[in-house]
């Protein structure tokens, strides 16, 4: 704060007499001639042509990885929290520390990725820009960015000669994905359902359906997200159909259920940011919620329960892929099968505690439990007899896949979903 | 060299400048202005040229001069757009009515400890911005610290929340944007010369009328300087709606990102942001027209 | 928002008052002041607090691990190290690019005056998600990858106006007669502008360079535009919302907040002891 008074300071007159001077004209055109090239720039596409039948893809894998050599090295980037932690120090990860014992290969392990959305609009333009991404290997929703990603030529096409692992343990329900037909050019990293998660105590019953989220008892307090993706695929298993079939005409259904909903004055909040939390304080009551978040939460004490709703739940899959770009395609490939060990991903299994795309981990993990003692022994044993992590068979029957979209479809699919969160 | 010539014709030193001097104030602000051409002026008119291309993300943008997109994102987008100036100015009205006494206090009642009470005004600037909104979640929860105890002693309803509601949101905006209204209000009241207000006493006026008639004339420029800068940034802010906000209380901010980032809409984005940006702007200009931009900048300045 | 530089004497710079003590006022003073820090408060409450889980928002018991185990999260530790360096760039460069233009402001009359004014008053005024979204658009345009530079980019050119109007804030209260005087006594330009100028202009830059340093580490909208996958403390901690928060960001947040107090403190009794 200065303590002396500013003198007025009368505005000076810089502007000439009215009426356009010539010099006045001069500058127009200049700033004119100036800023046309700036209106010109356009903001070029990157379509690319995507292989298909198997002669073209099995061409483009000899073609991709013809003459590559492992480095040594591997740049690894994920989600945050979805790899296995020292329980002792969160910074290590068993996992990855063996996996560089046994191969040699250093691995530099980051969690940058918070959605599908927000990544692919931060690494894009530096895909269009050619230059590499710094990343050898990154996880990726299997959504319609994934989509994207392929059709812009952004992922390398994988060589399964070198995936043994994956072909002998990965799960059948886990593979040959609608959005990835063959595994081209991803294999799971984690799995999930999407259902609903509730506090029994606040509910007061059991919840069994989508159509409990529309019981007025529950009224404003249900929390939902703002993710188009998410809420149009859950809508439509409430209207009774099958999102990966689903047709425009399904979707309106689907967006008319979550706008009765809306206007019943049922939800508290559309926020993926808040679910997770506000459950756990119980501002909310029942939310959309995922597989792991409710075991998570139990974990650090709730009591909240997680429920494949009877119309069926969401199963997706989050991918581990190659950019094109990858400095170190080898490493990661090699990394690839490697968290295809049933151990290994017991190990991850054993931290994330979402769906494991391998089922003989559940084996492993049963074992760990039994070796185990105290608290961990308690969370393993549950982890190894949760349904959330290892899906019974009958859980499995009622989970469905996520519509893939393509371009036209997901500006259709975003303006009837997204006023729904975003009114 | 010739000071007695100079001492005798004192305005000479006024006119006498070196044929350098006229050019200097020009090379000072030459960097200044590259830079805010570069980043400021350009981003901007790419910004419209942008909202005016079409295509999608895949095969690319095309310039088109397509100006329907304005009256689309405007259609589409107006409850979302006036939501957020009514919020934003609910939040500057609660500012300057909970912030002016303040002000007031901390510039005439405070005495000797005015800048130890300016500094506690400060301190929320310390801590990061999302942080602070945050805190806000903890504090107002269903049953937490506030609301719980007074919801156990019967004096609020089981169901009542103040979180994810639009109260919520602009308590949030208030929160966040308070300093700015104080501080320029409280520097247009430190101005006040107490002869003033002395001599408003000295004719009989009472306290109210020689704070009315007096003192709040006098303060006014603070007011408008800080209701100009808890206005814009307010209204125009995504992160209170996102963390504190309910199922309708989405602002213009959150909608733009979702089109940069979510929808890869480009050129609706950019759109949206330039009619925020101009309807904010033009307002300020306006405002500050009428006010003299001089004025409002050095109370924005303190 | 204003420079953190409070001169101590704006308290003198009055006679006493000799007005009755409204009770009151000062209580409703307080209380709106309480509100102020309460989020503070808490924040820094929960960095002791012992919780076991990621969700930290019920009160455990007291802890010191967190301070202890503060660099545990190497993602959080790295976008705190990006947030400080580019807090630092940018107070250096605003300042560098801002001082010159509010002492051309404050002390010239010149053709482009007005269009100079109108230029950091836009610049201020514009809503920073409208700023973000340009500067976005540009970099998409040009096809420039956002990271680490776009946010500096982005940063000082929101901070040079701040800079330019503290400055010339400073300037404005400066009689311009002390320097013709050094002139008259044979100074050259630059000593003239070295003894007397500099050392009167020095608490405006140095106020504009921390107001900067504070603008630039707290910034959220502007970064979250053009960060590309640069991660600063505020993304970091907003994207950590979802899941919960580690106590490790309060604690950081508390330190940050503890090394502000100690800079604007040391900034007030530096000026105290300069007007002395």
């Amino acid at each position: 704060m200065p303590q002396y008074s500013t003198p007025f300071v009368p505005r000076p007159r810089t502007l000439p007499p009215a009426g356009p001077s010539r010099r006045g004209l001069l500058r127009a055109a200049f700033g004119a001639a100036a800023l046309a090239p700036l209106a010109a720039c356009s903001v070029p596409g990157a379509r690319v042509h995507v292989p298909t039948g198997q002669a073209e893809i099995a061409r483009a894998v000899s073609g991709f990885w013809a003459g590559r050599k492992r480095s040594g090295k591997l740049d690894f980037v994920n989600y945050t929290q979805y790899i296995d932690v020292d329980p002792a120090d969160q910074s290590r990860h068993p996992t990855l520390a063996a996996f560089t014992r046994e191969s040699g290969i250093e691995v530099t392990y980051s969690e940058l990725i918070d959605d599908s959305a927000s990544w692919f609009g931060k690494i894009q333009p530096e895909f269009a820009s050619g230059q590499g991404i710094g990343y050898d290997l990154m996880v990726v929703g299997g959504d319609s960015y994934l989509t994207k990603y392929i059709q812009l030529g952004y992922l390398a096409p994988l060589d399964h000669s070198r995936l043994p692992h994956f072909a002998r343990y990965g799960g059948a329900a886990f593979k040959n994905s609608s959005f990835d037909p063959g595994n081209v050019y991803t294999v799971p990293w984690q799995s999930g359902m999407t259902g609903i998660g509730y506090d029994p105590a606040l509910v007061g019953r059991k919840i069994t359906s989508w159509q409990d989220l529309l019981d007025p008892r529950l009224r404003g307090r249900v929390g939902m997200w703002n993710d188009a993706v998410q809420m149009g695929n859950v809508a439509l298993l409430a209207v009774g159909v099958d999102p990966e079939t689903s047709t425009p005409a399904d979707w309106r259904k689907a967006a008319a259920w979550l706008r009765r909903q809306r206007d019943a004055g049922m939800v508290r909040s559309y926020s993926t940011a808040t679910y997770q939390s506000s459950l756990q304080r119980g501002d909310l009551a029942a939310s959309l919620v995922y597989s792991g978040d409710v075991f998570q939460a139990n974990q650090s004490g709730s009591k909240l329960e997680f429920v494949i709703p009877d119309e069926g739940g969401l199963l997706w899959t989050d991918n581990l892929c190659i950019p094109s770009t990858a400095a170190h395609p080898v490493d990661a490939l090699t990394y690839m099968d490697y968290a295809y060990r049933p151990e290994v991903a017991a190990r991850i299994s054993e931290t994330v505690q979402f769906v494991c795309p391998v089922p003989d981990a559940q084996r492993i993990v049963a074992r760990d439990a039994a070796a185990a003692t105290g608290r961990r022994r308690s969370v393993l044993d549950a982890l190894s007899t949760s349904p959330l992590v290892f899906p019974t068979t009958s859980d499995e029957a009622k989970l469905r896949h996520l519509r893939v979209l393509d371009e036209e479809e997901e500006k259709q699919w975003n303006a009837l979903f997204e006023p729904i969160y975003q009114a | 060299m010739e000071r007695t010539v100079r001492t005798d014709l004192p305005g000479l030193t006024r006119r006498r400048r070196r044929p350098g001097a006229s050019l200097a104030p020009y090379w000072l602000i030459l960097p200044g202005w590259l830079w805010l051409a570069a980043f400021f002026i350009t981003p901007v008119i790419v910004m419209v040229s942008l909202s005016l291309q079409t295509g999608d993300f895949i095969d690319g943008f095309r310039q088109t001069w397509h100006v329907a997109t304005y009256a689309d994102v405007v259609h589409t987008y107006h409850v979302q757009l006036v939501r957020s100036l009514l919020y934003g100015a609910a939040a500057t009205v609660c500012c300057a009515l909970i912030g002016y006494p303040v002000a007031y206090w901390i510039a005439f009642r405070a005495g000797r400890h005015k800048s130890v009470f300016l500094f506690v005004l400060l301190l929320p600037f310390f801590v990061s911005f999302v942080i602070r909104t945050q805190s806000w979640n903890v504090v107002l929860a269903d049953h937490g610290v506030l609301l719980g105890p007074l919801k156990d002693l019967g004096l609020l309803s089981d169901g009542f929340h103040v979180l994810a509601t639009p109260y919520a949101v602009i308590g949030g905006l208030t929160y966040n944007f308070m300093p700015f209204m104080v501080l320029p209000v409280y520097v247009a009241l430190e101005r006040v010369d107490p002869k003033v207000i002395e001599a408003s006493t000295d004719l009989y006026a009472s306290r109210t009328a020689t704070f009315t008639r007096v003192v709040l004339p006098l303060s006014l420029p603070g007011v408008f300087a800080g209701v100009l800068l808890t206005f814009v940034p307010a209204s125009a802010d995504y992160v209170n709606a996102g963390i504190l906000g309910g199922p309708s209380t989405t602002m213009i901010g959150n909608i733009i990102q979702t089109e940069y980032f979510t929808n890869l809409d480009y050129p609706g984005a950019a759109a949206l942001s330039f009619v925020l940006m101009g309807a904010l702007l033009l307002a300020v200009f306006t405002y500050a027209r009428t006010l003299g931009t001089d004025e409002v900048l050095q109370a924005a300045a303190r | 928002m204003s420079s953190p530089t409070l001169s101590p004497a704006a308290g003198r710079s009055r006679p006493a008052r000799r007005a009755r003590r409204r009770p009151l006022l000062s209580l409703y003073t307080l209380l709106v002041l309480a509100w102020l820090l309460l989020p503070i408060a808490v924040m820094v409450l929960f960095g002791f607090n012992d919780t076991a889980s990621k969700v930290n928002f019920t009160w455990q018991g007291f802890t010191l691990t967190w301070y202890r185990h503060l660099f545990a999260i190497p993602n959080l530790t790295s976008a705190l190290v990006n947030s400080l360096t580019i807090a630092l760039v940018v107070a250096v460069v605003a300042t560098l690019l801002g001082t010159p233009i509010g002492l051309a402001l404050g002390r010239y009359r010149f053709r482009g005056r007005g269009s100079t004014d109108l230029l950091m008053f836009a610049a201020i005024a514009a809503p920073e998600i409208a700023l973000g979204a340009a500067l976005l658009s540009l970099f998409i345009v040009l096809g420039v990858p956002r990271g680490y530079w776009t946010v500096v980019v982005a940063h000082v050119a929101f901070c040079i106006p701040y800079v330019a109007i503290t400055v010339r804030a400073r300037m404005a209260g400066h009689d311009p007669t002390l320097e013709e005087a050094a002139r008259d006594l044979g100074a050259g330009p630059w000593t003239a502008f070295r003894l007397v100028t500099l050392p009167m202009l020095l608490p405006g830059v140095a106020s504009g360079a921390l107001l900067c340093f504070a603008l630039s580490i707290d910034d959220y909208v502007i970064t979250s535009f053009n960060a590309g996958r640069t991660v600063t403390f505020p993304l970091w901690v907003y994207s950590a919302s979802r899941t919960g928060v580690p106590p490790q960001v309060n604690v950081m947040g508390t330190l940050i907040f503890v090394g502000g107090l100690i800079i604007a403190g040391a900034n007030v009794l530096f000026s105290r002891r300069r007007a002395v």
